[in-house]
């Protein structure tokens, strides 16, 4: 077996390859986005689990439509956070968001 | 460099106030729902814990005049009898039952689903067996008594002999068991007459008796045990036809099992259980059960509890053990049916009532004076079985918003807002028809479904 330690990773330069690693930034958002959030996923968990006891109580129409309120309202929620995370990249955010108040 | 902002602007104060108030509105609502039975109170003995939103009540949620109300005579004026009893001529009776065979017989012939052979087969599977069970006011008075063990009679205080009682009764399959206390005015909903002709009689004896004239029931003897006992929905969602019919046929024998069972534990212990010699009878079954917080009186004119909806049949016996009385419960479930009309609008036979209130006249002499209730033409009601099915109905039954399976927490949430938002009910009720809640199943395939024991959901109570 071999107990020798793993290679030492290279430091990384200085100027930072952006080929090689991911930068992972964290944002502060306001507290009604987070809140806004935990609502989406109480409903999500909710609609799904009348989804699919709908089905189980022989349900069929309940069942479709709850499937199908909680696929709508899951890709409401993703679109969402893909625009929002391509507006965060946008040049023009800090601009945007300066005169915001 | 700029001067760093302090705080947080108006704006987004508010809309973190907003949301903070969304939030917590949900969650809570959610938690609440979950954590419902925790919260609950207790009915009494101590044996069920209801959810919060099931409040116990001094009065029904539909009134009741003691001094109007009066014992009943179920032999003279309850449907109960052959074709419409003394509400027409023996010729038209006549007339009537005849129809009801050549129904019956006229879609088995057609083999049209839920009349044929095997559906009549197993209906009277049931129906014939529950007739061949014994049945008696006094029981099968087969267990023996602690005098003859040896021993004193069981004592034990009001409390602890209910929660005794109730899961006893569980044990032998009741879904739900309440207990009223007889007094001046809870004895007007014994019968007077019996169903079978017989008078029903209060009296200063020791323990009670039949003879050839009269069933009676001594003044000691202060506890009226009503229970109910599960319907099967997957059945009575195939309503009208003998699928439907079977699980109201199955329910009954059922219920007089539990009855044979319970006179005899009572017996086992010393004490007496008198209960229904004919079907449906010794007393009113809604009344006694809305007394005995079981559910609440409805605009089918039957109970809907909060567990099952109207999913249930409901029995009971009068005993000497000492017991502990429940209260009438309130939860929205009267209220609610002032808006939903979707058992009226559904019948086929025009037999409920749309007064958006429950009213003090009943519609004809088969109902009891006395007390509020959505009251029923039940000569329509029976006509329709007989003119046009072959079959019971039970369509109200089946289309009812509370006759839910209640596999999904939705209809825990749905139930708590209908007790707690009565301004949400006809959201409710537009709701439940959106998602084809109260569509007839095909009777067929009630033949290939994955059915659970009795048809039932044994876990939800």
């Amino acid at each position: 077996m071999n107990n020798e330690h793993p290679t030492e990773p290279e430091q990384p330069p200085n100027d930072i390859d952006t080929r090689r690693y991911h930068v992972l930034r964290l944002r502060r958002r306001p507290l009604a986005a987070w809140l806004a959030w935990l609502v989406w996923l109480i409903a999500l968990v909710i609609l799904l689990e009348y989804a699919f006891a709908s089905f189980a109580e022989h349900e069929r129409q309940a069942g479709i439509i709850a499937g199908a309120i909680f696929v709508g309202l899951l890709a409401a929620g993703i679109i969402i956070e893909v625009v929002r995370s391509i507006e965060i990249r946008s040049p023009y955010y800090y601009e945007l968001t300066e005169d915001d108040d | 460099m700029g001067e760093e902002k302090q705080g947080i602007s108006r704006r987004d104060f508010l809309k973190s106030a907003g949301m903070v108030g969304v939030a917590a509105g949900v969650a809570g609502t959610t938690g609440l729902t979950a954590a419902g039975d925790r919260l609950g109170t207790p009915m009494s003995g101590g044996v069920y814990r209801r959810p919060w939103w099931v409040r116990q009540v001094d009065v029904p949620t539909t009134g009741i005049d003691w001094d109007r109300m009066q014992r009943f005579n179920a032999d003279e004026d309850n449907l109960a009898h052959r074709g419409l009893g003394r509400y027409a001529s023996a010729q038209e009776n006549l007339r009537l039952e005849n129809l009801y065979v050549e129904n019956q017989q006229r879609r088995a012939a057609n083999n049209q689903p839920g009349y044929t052979l095997k559906d009549s087969a197993l209906l009277a599977a049931f129906r014939s067996t529950r007739n061949a069970m014994p049945r008696s006011f006094l029981g099968p008075q087969q267990a023996p008594r602690p005098e003859e063990l040896g021993l004193e009679r069981w004592q034990g205080t009001p409390h602890e002999n209910t929660a005794m009682l109730k899961i006893a009764m569980r044990q032998m399959g009741a879904a739900t068991v309440g207990i009223v206390e007889l007094n001046e005015r809870t004895r007007k909903l014994i019968y007077d007459v019996d169903r079978d002709g017989k008078p029903i009689v209060f009296d200063n004896v020791e323990t009670g008796y039949e003879d050839d004239d009269k069933r009676v029931i001594p003044y000691q003897a202060r506890w009226v045990v009503v229970y109910t006992v599960q319907m099967s929905d997957i059945a009575m969602k195939r309503a009208p036809t003998k699928i439907a019919q079977i699980t109201t046929g199955e329910t009954y024998q059922r219920g007089l099992s539990i009855q044979n069972n319970t006179q005899e534990f009572l017996r086992g212990l010393g004490y007496q259980g008198l209960g229904e010699a004919t079907l449906n009878g010794l007393g009113i079954s809604p009344a006694l059960a809305v007394m005995a917080g079981l559910g609440e009186l409805s605009r089918l004119n039957r109970v809907i509890t909060p567990e099952y909806g109207p999913m249930v049949r409901i029995f009971k016996l009068i005993t000497d053990l000492p017991l502990e009385a429940d209260k009438p419960i309130d939860a929205g479930i009267a209220r609610f049916c002032r808006s939903c009309k979707k058992c009226a609008e559904a019948c086929p036979a025009s037999a409920l009532s749309f007064e958006t209130n429950p009213t003090w006249q009943p519609v004809g002499e088969w109902g009891n004076a006395g007390h509020e209730a959505w009251f029923e033409d039940a000569i329509r009601c029976k006509r329709y079985w007989m003119e046009e099915l072959g079959t019971n109905c039970g369509i109200c039954f089946a289309v009812c918003p509370f006759a839910k399976r209640n596999t999904s927490f939705m209809h825990d949430l749905v139930r708590m807002q209908i007790a707690t938002l009565p301004y949400t009910d006809e959201i409710i009720r537009n709701m439940d028809d959106a998602f084809g809640y109260g569509v007839q199943k095909d009777p067929e395939t009630w033949w290939t479904t994955d059915l659970p024991e009795y048809g039932i959901h044994t876990s939800k109570g």
